[in-house]
């Protein structure tokens, strides 16, 4: 039994979730921590393509896509060695460049290597499938299903499973966020020099920081291909980043629930919502206007709304003082600027 | 022991030396001032014991130990904090999480702690807070506390940097000009702050301008001009040095 609409409504959730998963990532790097990482969508790919490696079996010549390090892995392994996979790769990288180069100079570096990645990806025809890339990736537990992924018992499944793996993240990223951890991060955001100055290392908070990011980020990868059981270098381009970054700054750089709704509202809205357009021109149109309107969006919420769509909230303490005398109106004041459902302590 | 001992340190950038011959000694509960005209060489030697800037040779020792080029966040973990010529707070954090983040990493703060189940930091933070707020009352901004650091005054932001300097158990304060943009009273406030620290036992190292500040409050003075120290004593004994009128005079 197959039920398209069920079927459309599972994609969706999953694209949604995958995109969750690396938005939740890219705002502990970027909005949190301050890292620029232009190179974010090479942690996704990594992560896929080791899941798609890890479970389509050893590769033989005679098959007609050719890849390194094929395995039968039973789920929930390939996932796993696809998250561990994006955070080695990404605390290779920080590692590399971190130590060395400056926040814009680490983000041209990383732009470079992600060219650099689809390129050799896209020649190195036998260490991922080259252009035509990884095809026919078995789905995981489609067994419990009755072998049929096309079900809408399947799908819904994976949709829910996906949705409990990007909660996972938010709640990660989140705790780090709102703990004197994700203090210090936002201190290094704002002055690295100064947070040196306390004690704070910066080159060992980004390497923390850059290895969960590409955790996630290699997670939901490795979430998508098992899902869409198929992935190629034009899924990975460089500008895929740039579609992340769009997500942070439509819904809020800074604030974990603005990179949920970015990553709803801009690849998911904007993927799919042009799809309902009538179409005019020639097909590559449509497509192009979506980078267009994605290329726009940053410029447009730059100019009339910089904070995004849910700004980065002011972090009030209350609790009760001590040796300031209080006064009635200094109480009646705090009463106003205190709004209770964003109380902290 | 000697809290802060520097031996002929020495930074040359390019062909400009900025910092020449440099020695200097620093006891717990002591306040150093370091005068001298713009270009001196006082910044970089601040940046210097800080571990921002590395010498070209001589040796800085902190409670005897060899810190010589250690990166400014180890020196910092040593219990030295500094403030910067530009108050450094941070802009989109609260004057309050300016505070917490001069804390040090406390147990129950580390990534996996924070993740994992509980919030065990939170009876700590709790504690920090009340301490925090009985500092912002001394300088009287406990009504300033959730502003954000870009909405301060540049004398505010001056204020909250040697708070949050202070809010760690530091043993040596490296001052960059802390009464310059802050009003007549707070610069009162400021130089009574200062008082109470030494006699609690901190050293503090002190680049100011201001003479009269420099009076009230620094034991001792060093007079630096084009990279090296022309006159070290009481402020008494340099303010009769001809030597150091004359570095004002042409520099």
């Amino acid at each position: 039994m197959s039920n398209p609409v069920v079927y459309y409504v599972s994609l969706l959730s999953v694209y949604g979730a995958v995109y969750a998963m690396a938005c939740a990532g890219l705002s502990l790097e970027f909005g949190i921590t301050g890292v620029i990482n232009f190179g974010y969508i090479i942690f996704q790919a990594a992560g896929a393509y080791t899941a798609a490696v890890l479970t389509l079996g050893p590769s033989s010549p005679s098959d007609f896509q050719h890849y390194v390090g094929g395995a039968h892995w039973p789920f929930p392994l390939p996932l796993i060695a696809a998250a561990v996979v994006g955070a080695v790769l990404s605390a290779g990288v920080a590692l590399l460049g971190i130590r060395r180069l400056r926040s814009d100079y680490l983000a041209i570096v990383l732009l470079v290597a992600s060219l650099i990645a689809t390129t050799v990806a896209t020649n190195a025809t036998t260490l991922v499938g080259g252009d035509a890339g990884l095809a026919l990736v078995p789905h995981p537990l489609v067994s419990l299903f009755g072998n049929n992924a096309e079900g809408v018992g399947y799908n819904l499944a994976y949709a829910a499973g996906a949705a409990v793996l990007a909660a996972a993240c938010f709640v990660v990223v989140h705790r780090i966020t709102e703990s004197p951890y994700g203090r210090r991060l936002r201190a290094l955001r704002e002055n690295e020099f100064a947070a040196a100055a306390q004690g704070i290392s910066a080159f060992r908070l980004h390497l923390v920081v850059v290895t969960a990011g590409g955790a996630m980020a290699g997670l939901s990868g490795g979430v998508l291909v098992q899902y869409i059981s198929a992935w190629a270098p034009s899924g990975w381009l460089y500008p895929e980043t740039f579609v992340f970054f769009t997500a942070l700054i439509v819904g809020g750089v800074a604030n974990n629930w603005g990179a949920i709704l970015g990553a709803i509202l801009v690849p998911l809205g904007i993927g799919e919502g042009v799809r309902y357009l009538p179409q005019i021109g020639s097909a590559t149109l449509m497509v192009a206007l979506q980078w267009i309107v994605i290329g726009l969006l940053p410029l447009i919420i730059f100019w009339f709304r910089p904070q995004g769509i849910i700004p980065e909230r002011r972090r009030r303490f209350v609790g009760a003082r001590v040796d300031a005398p209080v006064s009635p109106d200094s109480l009646l004041e705090e009463a106003e600027l205190v709004d209770p459902s964003r109380m902290e302590v | 022991m000697t809290l802060l001992e520097c031996r002929h340190l020495h930074k040359a950038f390019g062909g400009l030396v900025a910092v020449k011959d440099v020695s200097l000694r620093l006891e717990a509960g002591e306040v150093l001032g370091i005068l001298g005209p713009n270009g001196a060489g006082k910044s970089t030697l601040l940046n210097i014991v800080a571990g921002s800037v590395r010498p070209t040779s001589g040796k800085v020792l902190i409670d005897g130990v060899d810190c010589t080029g250690s990166p400014p966040h180890r020196i910092a973990q040593r219990g030295v904090r500094r403030t910067f010529q530009v108050a450094a707070v941070y802009p989109r954090l609260t004057v309050m999480e300016n505070l917490l983040v001069g804390l040090p990493v406390r147990q129950g703060e580390s990534l996996v702690s924070v993740v994992g189940p509980g919030r065990r930091w939170r009876t700590q933070e709790r504690a920090d807070l009340q301490s925090a707020r009985v500092l912002l009352a001394q300088f009287g901004l406990e009504r300033k506390e959730n502003l954000y650091g870009e909405e301060l005054s540049g004398g505010e932001r001056r204020l909250v940097e040697i708070m949050r300097a202070t809010m760690a158990p530091v043993q040596l304060l490296l001052l960059d000009e802390p009464m310059a943009g802050v009003n007549p009273r707070m610069m009162g406030v400021i130089e009574d702050y200062i008082i109470e620290l030494a006699s609690r036992g901190i050293g503090v190292l002190m680049i100011e301008h201001r003479m009269e500040s420099v009076d009230r409050i620094c034991r001792s003075v060093m007079v630096m001009a084009q990279g090296g120290v022309i006159s070290s004593g009481t402020f008494e004994d340099i303010r009769r040095d001809e030597a150091v009128v004359g570095a004002y005079i042409a520099g």
